[in-house]
């Protein structure tokens, strides 16, 4: 017995939030689109409910000296060596309460400890906050980029948090033909996320 | 205008009690007596927009109640004044032989004159004291005379003379207004040969009947003692639903039915005398009574019988015998009969009903608690299960919470209920579980470890607010800010910091807290604080509606909280009302106080003009003069009374006209020395309809505004010479002004805790002080026309008392003021009576006429203690009558003692408490309390008293609840 | 309805007594640390009120001051980032009191716990659930359209424990009007012992408009469980409790009704 989502709002099909349907066919198209493209996303599907459609990316990202990206460590322990391996796993999921997709991911190092939340907040580009400077700067950064409970698999994982998601996406599918597209290449690189740009192009 | 598309919010359900009395249940706790002397055996829900309901006295004769309309019931009666035309005389009474009357009905046959045309019945007023020809003729306008023409009578009626017209007539008419609201008024017997009718069973159905010509009726149908089975006819509003004879309706042979129940829609079913079913066939739209009658018989084959049957809108249910209850499967238009009897299982019901919306009611046999039948609906017709609804006894009579009313009988027909909804849930049960559960948890997981140290620092907490304040000596709001800090010695202080104003006060400092209401919708906190702690009293502050409620509540509850008021006391306790009609009523001990300074006050709700607390009861009157009786509650933590206080206030203007020869009469060229267009009567005001504000939100208007037609001529004229001399309905010759009343009235629904006492309006009432427990205590009212009355049987257990005894006198009184000894009164001349006798006989023996004070000033009140008897005159000054003494109660002669008072209450213990101007208030009326007496005393100075000490504002009190320490 | 009053005065009063027992492989010291007794208040989060507790064991071991603390019951770690009154209605249940709760301050269980190393940690997950619970009652989010200032007041107020602060703007998420006496849906979490937490969308009132009650709340979501017992806020709910009266009066601060589904 398949538990369906619960139908959405006639708002929802308007603007702000993303129904179910518009979240699992976007899901599909997108799926399609990296097949073709070469990209690998696994989906992960819950027979008993249709908003538990996850797809999870895994990728590794090298860091060192001279790239963009500097690493910390906990306090603890000693500087890190460069060239270190960090193995990122990016899940793409519906989030119901806010009814839009939301990104996590977890990024551990070769010895499968956690990269601290810490690190990862200095790690996100300036650009994206330069709104928010100082103090405000950082808390803003803890509002919006934290560790949280996955909502399907119930162990911590780190996730952007998705109440900026609305409006953006209301933005988005202004003008954009595919939104999800759009959207996923926006946030994605905060975090590392790079979306092949032959992927942009095949649609 | 069918009645279904009116979906009344409050749903309602009709019981009876075994002794007759009828109440109406709005809720779980809304139970309204339907107050009659007459005992009823059958009752009837007809109406629920309209309150109307029929039912079966123990005379057997059939009554109608209709509650009190928002307009008025009226009819217009009319006549006809019929002519013919001869050569001699033109048009005349002078008729044929053959003609009808001159003065007839519409059909000509009855003669009517002006005199004889009868009301409908007694319950039946003419509105104005003339009779009005009719200027109009289906829709066409006739000349002021009024003449219709015609060949001869009866024939088409034209408003022109034409050259054949022989005869006239023209109709007259008088609007008539039905009176009998709020009462059982029996249904008038019309027929000669109805008059033998008694009845044992009624019912009345149809409110969701669309009737072909648009107008709405009721369907009643009865059963009389010998079996047979009428309707009354013509059961609509016009009718004041009094309808107008009973028409018997054909039987099969032999058969006798024994009840009858019909269906807020469409269906009428009957019970026989040997248990049969029968059910009306042939009920269409052009005949909502039906053709004919089937037989049902009664369920397993005949071997029940049945007693009862109810007819919902959709479904039929019956009960049997022995209790046993009975869904009828199948009931369709098509098969109005049904198709099989269903058991419905374990309740034995001794009457059963369904709503207007298909919910089903019980009565259970054995405990006579009333029962709703669960899960009814399309997919399950007869429903799942019996739920108790309870309704035992909730009353909440002061003193009376063990009382349990028996029902007898239950009707829902007309009641658009949900028993699902939080009126009629029962909420208290989870909730109750809930709260007990959160003390245990309380016992186990807190008190058992209250030495282990917190994580949290408890003790100092802070709250602020951002509010306005008003500041008295500039007259206008000032922001500040409000807070509640912990003090030194583990007390809570209430602060306000304004540009002016810096207050720092102590919580166990705070004498009341009040919350009222603005016309502008605003809210302002009232905090009362000691007059003379330096502090200007009452503290008023507002702001936002959710900070000031907030507040209130955190002060309220902290004032609860440091004064440990879980309850009220029922006895020694003064009542006051503040200006807004808000009762309060002391909570700590009054007389040991030297001063009314540390008195606390705890704030009830309700909208009152007077109170009169004594000897364990408290009664109050509205500003409409309605009697209201406090149920003794305030509960404090577990929640307040849900019963609801109304409370109606007219308000009246004077449209103003001067007559000028161009003109005639207009309100644009009155004198520079004439009163406003719009003014009081006494023109000095100026008053525009448009400048009546309501006092606050709770106030609705009830009317629009109205002419008063009294006294005045067809548009609410009244004419006189000048301003102001004697008005009079007709403009005479020197008439050059008029004027037009307009009035207004505004009503107020507050939930409080009060019910409604007796039916009457009395001006003022007064209670005996210090009556033991069990005794019968003396309530006496004067009437709103003067007369004094007497309660009778009245006592703690029973407040509201019997019936009224009529005390006779010699005059109209304005006040009465009831002692242990005597009665005093204030009679409309300015001078006193005493009645004596009254430890006697309750209504007392002689009336003495007692002089005016020396100062020749008019009594306006009377008070009278133990040992002292005060009046109040109408010039504010307060006079003592000297030598006052049980056996000589007229006393010797009046001594002034202080003037500036407002009003007055003596009590037991013998205090004056007044109200009256403290130097401080100002202009504002506060509480007083004589000082220097000393009870008992037979010194008259000593009963005098020496000086006032000020508390509170308020503007009326009554302290005779107070009593002598032993 | 002031009876309501006081049963949010006292929920939000509610503590629990707590037995502290630092973690063996975490002492250095030769003697063993005394345990540390307190009342915690149910509607708090440990990393909240944990200084009282390090400051008393921290002299025992050899970790610095701000070591990041996590506690265990009975070898579970405890998620941090459930208020305390739902992790002692789990596993506290009917146990002897005060509940035994053991302190560590080194090899935090990264796979299992989140970490909330500051308040502004904790700050963050408390107005990340808020807003989620918001945005599940009503159509248009309120707390994104309340100012930066109200958003402090609920966290001092719950920081600080003052119930009239956090209420003052509280109140307004927990408001409905006579035209719409419903939430939209309600912010519930459903907790059973070694179970993840269930949350689905649920409606306070049904198709024929009668409102929901706990129990069949229940059914909806664990159509299985049969006996069982049902705590909220350390109380037996009677599960004829309309679950929308649950949402205004039995919520943590966070919004949300955490419903802990015991066998009996």
């Amino acid at each position: 017995m398949m538990l369906r989502g619960l139908e959405p709002d006639s708002e929802a099909l308007l603007w702000k939030m993303v129904s179910v349907g518009e979240y699992r066919d976007a899901i599909h198209s997108f799926l399609k689109l990296c097949s073709g493209a070469g990209e690998e996303w696994t989906p992960f599907e819950d027979d008993m409910d249709e908003t538990r459609l996850m797809i999870v990316k895994k990728q590794i990202i090298v860091v060192g000296e001279g790239s963009a990206v500097e690493t910390y460590d906990d306090v603890n322990s000693s500087p890190v060596d460069t060239n270190i391996p960090l193995y990122f796993e990016y899940h793409v999921i519906y989030n119901q309460p806010f009814s839009v997709p939301q990104l996590l991911f977890t990024a551990t190092r070769p010895d499968e400890s956690l990269v601290p939340l810490s690190a990862l907040h200095e790690w996100v580009p300036q650009s994206l906050i330069s709104s928010h400077s100082g103090d405000q700067g950082k808390q803003y950064l803890w509002e919006t980029l934290t560790q949280i409970e996955h909502p399907i698999l119930h162990r911590p994982i780190y996730a952007l948090h998705p109440c900026q998601t609305s409006s953006f996406i209301t933005q988005i599918r202004k003008f954009s033909k595919n939104w999800f597209l759009s959207w996923l290449t926006s946030i994605g690189p905060a975090v590392g996320l790079k979306i092949p740009l032959s992927l942009a192009k095949a649609h | 205008m069918s009645e279904a598309s009116a979906h009344p919010e409050i749903s309602k359900l009709c019981l009876l009690e075994a002794f007759g009395d009828v109440y109406m249940l709005q809720g779980r706790n809304q139970l309204k007596q339907l107050r009659s002397s007459l005992q009823m055996k059958k009752v009837a829900f007809a109406s629920q927009s309209r309150d109307v309901l029929y039912a079966i006295g123990s005379d057997l004769k059939a009554y109608v109640w209709v509650s009190q309309p928002e307009v008025p019931i009226r009819q217009v009666v009319a006549i006809y004044e019929n002519q013919r035309w001869t050569p001699t005389r033109g048009f005349s009474d002078s008729l044929l032989p053959t003609d009808r009357y001159a003065w007839s009905d519409e059909s000509g046959r009855l003669h009517r004159t002006k005199d004889t045309a009868g009301l409908p019945s007694d319950y039946w007023r003419f509105e104005r004291n003339v009779w009005e020809i009719d200027e109009s003729f289906n829709g066409q306008l006739l000349g002021p005379e009024g003449w219709n023409y015609a060949i001869d009578f009866p024939a088409t009626y034209t408003p022109e003379k034409r050259w054949n017209s022989m005869v006239r007539r023209r109709r007259w008419l008088r609007s008539c207004r039905y009176y009998g609201t709020e009462l059982w008024a029996p249904l008038v017997v019309g027929d000669p040969a109805e008059r033998g009718l008694s009845f044992i069973d009624i019912s009345a159905g149809g409110c969701d009947v669309s009737f072909p010509d648009g107008h709405s009726q009721l369907l009643v149908w009865a059963v009389s003692t010998d079996g047979d089975i009428f309707i009354r006819t013509l059961c609509n509003r016009s009718s004041a639903y009094h309808g107008s004879s009973w028409m018997m309706v054909n039987l099969p042979d032999k058969v006798e039915v024994s009840q009858v129940s019909c269906s807020p829609a469409e269906g009428v079913w009957a019970v026989t005398a040997t248990g049969w079913a029968l059910v009306r066939t042939g009920i269409s739209r052009d005949n909502q009574y039906g053709t004919g009658w089937a037989m049902v018989e009664p369920p397993l084959n005949g071997l029940i019988t049945l007693t009862q049957v109810a007819v919902g809108p959709t479904s039929v249910w019956a009960l049997g015998k022995g209790g046993s209850v009975w869904f009828r499967q199948g009931v369709k238009k098509e098969v109005p009969t049904g198709v099989a009897w269903v058991d419905i299982e374990w309740l034995s019901c001794s009457a059963i009903t369904v709503s207007r919306n298909g919910e089903v009611f019980a009565l259970g046999t054995e405990d006579r608690q009333v029962y709703w039948r669960t899960g009814v609906g399309l997919a399950e017709p007869h429903g799942r299960k019996w739920r108790m609804m309870g309704f035992k006894s909730p009353v909440h009579l002061p003193n009376e919470p063990s009382r349990i009313l028996n029902w007898s009988f239950i009707n829902a027909t007309a009641g658009f209920l949900d028993p699902r909804s939080s009126t009629w849930e029962e909420t208290e049960e989870w909730k109750d579980d809930i709260v007990e559960q959160l003390s245990h948890r309380f016992e186990k997981e807190m008190k058992n470890f209250s030495s282990l140290p917190s994580t949290v620092e408890r003790d100092d907490w802070n709250a602020v607010a951002d509010l306005r304040v008003w500041s008295a000596k500039h007259s206008q709001w000032e922001d500040c800010t409000i807070e509640l800090a912990a003090s030194e010695f583990n007390q809570t202080k209430f602060l306000i910091d304004s540009k002016h104003t810096k207050e720092s006060i102590l919580t166990s400092d705070l004498a009341a807290v009040q919350l009222h209401e603005h016309p502008a919708g605003l809210q302002e906190l009232w905090v009362y604080t000691a007059v003379r702690s330096g502090t200007q009293s009452p503290i008023r502050l507002t702001g936002s509606r959710s900070v000031v409620e907030h507040w209130y509540t955190i002060l309220s509850e902290g004032f609860r909280e440091v004064n440990g008021v879980k309850g009220l006391k029922k006895e020694d306790a003064v009542w006051v009302l503040s200006s807004t009609g808000c009762p309060l009523v002391s909570c700590n001990d009054v007389t040991s106080k030297n001063s009314l300074e540390g008195v606390k006050w705890v704030t009830l709700s309700g909208h009152l003009d007077k109170v009169e607390s004594a000897s364990g009861i408290t009664w109050a009157l509205g500003y409409d003069r309605s009697i209201w009786i406090w149920t003794g509650s305030y509960k404090g933590k577990l929640g307040t009374e849900k019963r609801v206080q109304n409370d109606t206030h007219g308000v009246e203007t004077y449209e103003n006209q001067r007559w000028n020869p161009v003109g005639g009469f207009t309100s644009h060229l009155l004198l520079p020395t004439d009163r406003h267009a719009w003014s009081d009567e006494s023109g000095r005001v100026q008053l525009n309809k448009d400048g009546f504000n309501l006092p606050s939100v709770a106030w609705k208007w009830d009317t629009d505004w109205q002419v008063d037609y009294d006294n005045a001529d067809k548009k609410g004229w009244q004419y006189a010479f000048d301003f102001p001399f004697a008005y009079h309905p007709h403009k005479a010759m020197n008439d050059c002004v008029r004027r037009r009343r307009w009035f207004r009235t505004m009503k107020v629904e507050l939930s409080a805790p009060w019910l409604p006492g007796p039916a009457t309006k009395l001006r003022t009432l007064s209670i005996c002080p210090e009556v033991k427990n069990g005794d019968i205590i003396p309530v006496w009212g004067v009437m709103m026309d003067g007369s004094a009355v007497l309660r009778d049987r009245v006592t703690r257990d029973s407040p509201q008392g019997d019936t009224w005894i009529s005390v006779k006198s010699p005059t109209a009184f304005v006040d009465v003021s009831v002692g242990p000894h005597c009665v005093w009164a204030a009679a409309v001349d300015g001078t006193a009576y005493v009645r004596n006798g009254t430890k006697e006989k309750m209504d007392g023996l002689y009336w003495f006429q007692v002089e005016k004070p020396p100062n020749g000033a008019s009594i306006v009140q009377v008070t009278v203690g133990h040992s002292a008897v005060w009046a109040l005159c109408q010039d504010h000054t307060l006079w003592f009558r000297k030598d006052y003494s049980a056996s000589f109660p007229e006393g010797t002669e009046w001594m002034c003692v202080s003037d500036d008072v407002f009003q007055i209450s003596a009590n037991a213990a013998d205090q004056l408490y007044a109200i009256g101007l403290s130097p401080e208030s100002g202009s504002m009326k506060t509480l007083a309390r004589r000082t220097g007496v000393v009870p008992g005393s037979t010194i008259v100075s000593d009963l005098m008293g020496n000086g006032w000490d000020f508390g509170i504002l308020a503007e009326h009190v009554s302290s005779r609840g107070i009593v002598l320490d032993a | 309805m002031s009876e309501d009053r006081e049963i949010l005065r006292e929920l939000w009063n509610g503590q629990v007594p707590v037995h502290f027992v630092l973690s063996s492989e975490e002492i250095t010291t030769v003697e063993t640390p005394q345990p540390y007794f307190a009342l915690v208040p149910r509607q708090t989060y440990f990393p909240l009120c944990l200084e009282k507790v390090n400051r008393h064991f921290l002299k025992s071991t050899s970790h610095a001051a701000n070591a990041e603390v996590w506690l265990d019951w009975e070898g579970t770690p405890l998620r941090l980032h459930y208020p305390v009154g739902v992790l002692f209605d789990m596993y506290a249940n009917e146990g002897i009191l005060p509940w035994t709760v053991t302190v560590h301050y080194t090899n935090f269980p990264e796979s299992e716990l989140i970490h909330l190393p500051s308040r502004d940690a904790v700050e963050a997950h408390f107005m990340f659930t808020l807003k989620e619970a918001d945005s599940l009652k009503h159509k248009n989010t309120l707390v994104s359209n309340m100012q930066k200032k109200d958003h402090k007041q609920l966290w001092t107020g719950l920081l600080n424990d003052r119930y009239d602060q956090f209420w003052a703007i509280n109140r307004k998420l927990m408001e409905t009007s006579t035209e719409n006496p419903f939430f939209r849906y309600i912010p519930f979490r459903i907790y059973q012992p070694d179970k993840p937490f269930i949350q689905t969308l649920v409606r306070p009132v049904d198709e024929e408009g009668r409102r929901l009650t706990l129990e069949q709340l229940l059914k909806r979501t664990l159509p299985d469980a049969s006996d069982r017992t049902v705590k909220i806020q350390g109380i037996r709910v009677p599960e004829q409790t309309p679950i929308q009266w649950l949402s205004e009066h039995f919520s943590h601060p966070d919004n949300f009704l955490h419903i802990c589904v015991l066998d009996k």
